[in-house]
């Protein structure tokens, strides 16, 4: 569904990715895992457009997607949860919702974007409780599942989600990722970014490890939780545990 | 001498030789408007000090111009001699103080001495940028740009509405500013070139001020608060007491050049409080290229000289919006930089950015 | 005082004060959806009561009203596109002063297609003398046009902010303009848009003010540093502080005139923002806390 082949990008003349191949399959959770400054949200913004690529390509659904504007990024089934949720705080929920929708609205497809409001209360079910408050009055967890919510209103086929567990306690952050996994039953592809290692493996199928720019590690979820190099980097386990075993 | 020297050496000559040629090809009428054009930019290089080294913007400047050259016109156009007896009128009549002469209209009159009038300029302008200055400039981008811009907007509305500051018409008879050696300054034919060497003197002198300012210890406090200011407060640099000591010495370059265009045109009207004047300084700063002396007082110069000199005819103050505009369009930190005339700043590079987003450009250039 | 005076000195406070409502309306369109202050604001006043004024012996006044806010419109989205749009990452102090020179270029221009000479718009209805009697004091039906129009723009702009696709789509755009993006939101276009509501809604109240305050083409600074005043006053970005405000500056404005000269009317309300610019710049109306958000 997704395939980046050698993605270069930055900002300015600072290469913060140096060549990066990642594939998502259709119907596939894929969580890129990496430490702090590793690129992974350049990596996100280059492909949700808000970031010119320097080379390389970034293809989506066969259909090369590197130099349209970001806008038409999701109108063309391909949504970024960003990073630091960026709900709209002055508007209310209901009217964060239905801007989700707005490429819907703009083409008169107003009954997809009422249905796909019924499916994101459902899912969320305390955004329809508090549909009328001001977005920015919510709780962090009720905001990423706004952001997450206002993101699935346009209907993607790819979900993109950047570090949706930051700054959230662990009960939240585990039925986050417990509903994230579960949009899969409808057809979402996920693509995951997360400093939160443990959580993002435990709930992808496959996994890339960045680290300064590049993939130095891939895998499938498994294999990524067995490996050495990923539990001391990454799992915080200590030399000691993994050397014993 | 050293290196550093230079360019005022230059301007120097490059002075006396545009004297030498006027001379000699009989266009002595240029010099007028050269001597105007050194009295604007007095003001614009105390502004280019404020905006280029200190990043704010002002447009109240030209309200200080008009504060120095109608202080300047009040205080010697104000007729004393029916007050005489007034205790201070004797005490500042004993002291040398006052001039008596008898006007252009035959009359007798007796005026206070343009010194005392300048002295009174640049302490009120002082003062005043200070009271202004002191609350405004906390505050940052468009708000101290609307803020500045009521204050000459106050300016030219009391201008405009004091019988005492002759309304409209605004003050004229202003006499000359008589200097030591018996020579006044003066719109007159015959001091024109004395004249055009006295304020050009002051030019020089006052460039020679700024230079060692921007370069001293204070000076790189000051490049600072333009770089990060939030950077410089962490580092112990008190930003605002820099920013209002900038703001404070610009009014006071604009009062003193406001005083000698009162004295040069012998009266000033309440137009050059006038919004147009103002944002015609922000726009030969920006010109110059925000933080470069040298490119401002180039600017001025020759911006100054063309519209004195009516160049721009009826588009006048349309030049000058066309030249906000695409300066900040194409070259946002200046078009001299852009020339790579900048070279002739000897210390290029501690010159701090116009605009945080031209040191974006400075990294493409340096890996170009 | 009498009660009579008293009320048309509300009557003409209200009136003018309407449109320094309109006009900060305008600047807090375009601060909001882009966060710059368009110092060209009392420009598109000026402009639209021009191009009424030069219309209206061609057609009838409501069609000259409104190809008059047309114009001025496509000015506004023309020089947005022309001087703004295509800018990447442009900083503050740049769009400032591009927008002063705006302001200047407009002006010159409006001196150049019109001349000096102060004009006016016809009254709406009847004509200089004619005069409505209410609650004893006498005042020309212009007054109820203005606040009319002034009240209904007022009310449409609150329908199309709060209840309209675009309308949200422009909040969304100031509340934080990447994930307007995201939500696949062409910003740049709501950009221009806020450029054209400002500049028709500023035509708008240029036409309907110009019978009683006439036009000139320097009227347009003046009215820019009163709507920004006001602007401020009632809380940058918030538009019924903004219509509070204005109705304040307004009455204070005409009370004024009993008790200093006439000439220094225009320099209370540059007092005003200095004041609460300096010591309030969040605004008179607005919550400390809200205020502590922005950036000053």
């Amino acid at each position: 569904m997704l395939r980046v082949r050698n993605l270069e990008a930055g900002y300015n003349k600072l290469r913060v990715l140096r060549g990066i191949s990642i594939h998502v399959g259709a119907g596939e959770i894929v969580t890129v895992i990496g430490a702090n400054g590793a690129g992974k949200s350049t990596f996100l913004n280059t492909v949700a457009g808000l970031l010119q690529p320097l080379s390389g390509e970034i293809e989506f659904d066969d259909q090369p997607l590197g130099r349209i504007s970001p806008f038409n990024v999701v109108a063309r089934g391909c949504a970024l949860v960003p990073e630091g949720r960026l709900v709209f705080a002055p508007l209310s929920v209901a009217e964060n919702l239905t801007l989700g929708a707005y490429h819907q609205y703009r083409r008169r497809r107003k009954a997809l974007a009422e249905q796909q409001l019924e499916r994101v209360y459902a899912l969320f079910p305390v955004l329809r409780e508090r549909r009328s408050q001001l977005a920015g009055t919510l709780s962090g967890g009720e905001q990423q599942m706004l952001a997450i919510g206002r993101a699935l209103m346009a209907g993607p086929r790819l979900l993109m989600l950047d570090e949706p567990s930051m700054g959230l306690a662990p009960l939240i952050v585990k039925s986050i990722l417990e509903t994230i996994a579960g949009l899969r039953k409808d057809g979402v592809t996920i693509l995951l970014v997360e400093q939160n290692s443990k959580a993002a493996l435990g709930i992808a199928d496959r996994g890339y490890v960045m680290e300064t720019g590049s993939i130095v590690l891939e895998g499938t979820a498994e294999e990524l939780l067995n490996n050495n190099e990923v539990q001391r980097a990454y799992l915080g386990k200590e030399y000691q545990s993994i050397a014993e075993r | 001498m050293s290196r550093e020297w230079v360019p005022f050496g230059a301007l120097a000559a490059t002075v006396i030789l545009i004297q030498l040629v006027t001379m000699f090809t009989n266009t002595q009428y240029y010099l007028t408007q050269l001597i105007m054009a050194a009295l604007y930019s007095i003001v614009v290089i105390g502004l280019c000090l404020l905006m280029g080294y200190a990043g704010q913007i002002s447009l109240g400047h030209a309200g200080f111009f008009a504060i120095g050259g109608y202080t300047a016109a009040v205080g010697t156009t104000l007729n004393l001699l029916p007050h005489r007896d007034h205790v201070l009128v004797r005490m500042a009549e004993r002291a040398g103080l006052t001039i008596q002469t008898t006007n252009s209209w035959g009359v007798d009159i007796l005026y206070f001495s343009p010194w005392i009038t300048l002295l009174a300029a640049l302490l009120l302008s002082g003062v005043i940028s200070l009271l202004i200055g002191i609350p405004v400039l906390r505050l940052r981008g468009h708000y101290l740009a609307m803020a500045t811009l009521g204050f000459g907007a106050i300016i030219y509305y009391i201008l405009l509405g004091s019988r005492f500051l002759g309304e409209a018409d605004g003050i004229y008879d202003v006499p000359g500013f008589g200097l030591p050696g018996g020579f006044t300054f003066d719109g007159a034919r015959n001091n024109r070139v004395l004249s055009y060497y006295f304020v050009w003197a002051l030019v020089i002198g006052l460039m020679v001020l700024m230079h060692n300012l921007v370069n001293s210890r204070p000076g790189r406090a000051l490049r600072a608060i333009h770089g990060n200011e939030p950077a410089a407060m962490a580092m112990g640099v008190d930003t605002a007491r820099y920013k209002l000591s900038l703001f404070v010495l610009s009014a006071v370059c604009a009062a003193l050049g406001g005083v000698f265009m009162a004295h040069y045109n012998g009266g000033m009207g309440p137009t050059e409080a006038g919004t147009l004047k103002a944002v015609r300084y922000v726009a030969i700063v920006a010109v110059g290229g925000m933080a470069s002396l040298w490119g401002t007082l180039g600017a001025s110069v020759v911006l100054n000289f063309l519209s004195l000199r009516g160049y721009f005819g009826s588009l006048d103050d349309a030049v000058f919006g066309v030249v906000l505009i695409t300066v900040m369009l194409v070259a946002p930190d200046g078009i001299l930089r852009r020339l790579g005339m900048y070279t002739l700043r000897r210390n290029r590079d501690t010159a701090p950015d116009a605009f945080p987003v031209s040191a974006e450009k400075q990294v493409q250039r340096g890996t170009a | 005082m009498s009660s009579e005076l008293i009320i048309q000195y509300i009557l003409s406070g209200v009136t003018s004060g309407s449109v320094y409502a309109i006009v900060a309306i305008g600047f807090n369109i375009i601060y909001n959806t882009t966060g710059i202050i368009n110092f060209a604001q009392g420009e598109f006043v000026m402009l639209g009561g021009m191009i009424a004024i030069s219309l209206v012996p061609f057609m009838p006044l409501p069609m000259a009203v409104a190809l008059a806010v047309v114009i001025t419109a496509a000015v506004g989205a023309l020089a947005q596109i022309a001087f703004i749009r295509w800018l990447k990452r442009p900083h503050v102090l740049q769009l400032i002063i591009i927008t002063i020179g705006l302001s200047i270029l407009l002006r010159e221009a409006a001196l150049h297609i019109w001349d000096e000479k102060v004009r006016s718009l016809p009254y709406f209805t009847g004509t200089v003398v004619t005069s409505v009697r209410i609650f004893g004091a006498y005042v020309s039906p212009q007054v109820f046009w203005v606040l009319g129009v002034c009240g209904a723009a007022v009310v449409l702009l609150s329908l199309f902010f709060g209840r309209t696709l675009i309308g949200q789509a422009m909040r969304a755009c100031s509340a934080d303009p990447l994930a307007a993006t995201l939500c696949g939101i062409n910003q740049k276009n709501m950009v221009t848009l806020s450029f054209v509501i400002s500049a028709a809604l500023g035509a708008l109240a240029g036409c309907v003010v110009s019978p009683i305050t006439q036009t000139h083409y320097e009227c347009g600074t003046p009215l820019a540093i009163k709507g920004f005043t006001v602007a401020i006053v009632g809380g940058l970005g918030n538009s019924t502080g903004a219509v509070a405000a204005g109705l304040l500056l307004g009455i204070i404005e005409a009370f004024s005139i009993s008790i200093m000269p006439m000439a220094y009317k225009d320099i209370i309300a540059i007092s005003i923002l200095l004041a609460v610019l300096s010591y309030r710049p969040t605004g008179l109306f607005v919550r400390r806390e809200v205020g502590a958000l922005k950036e000053f």
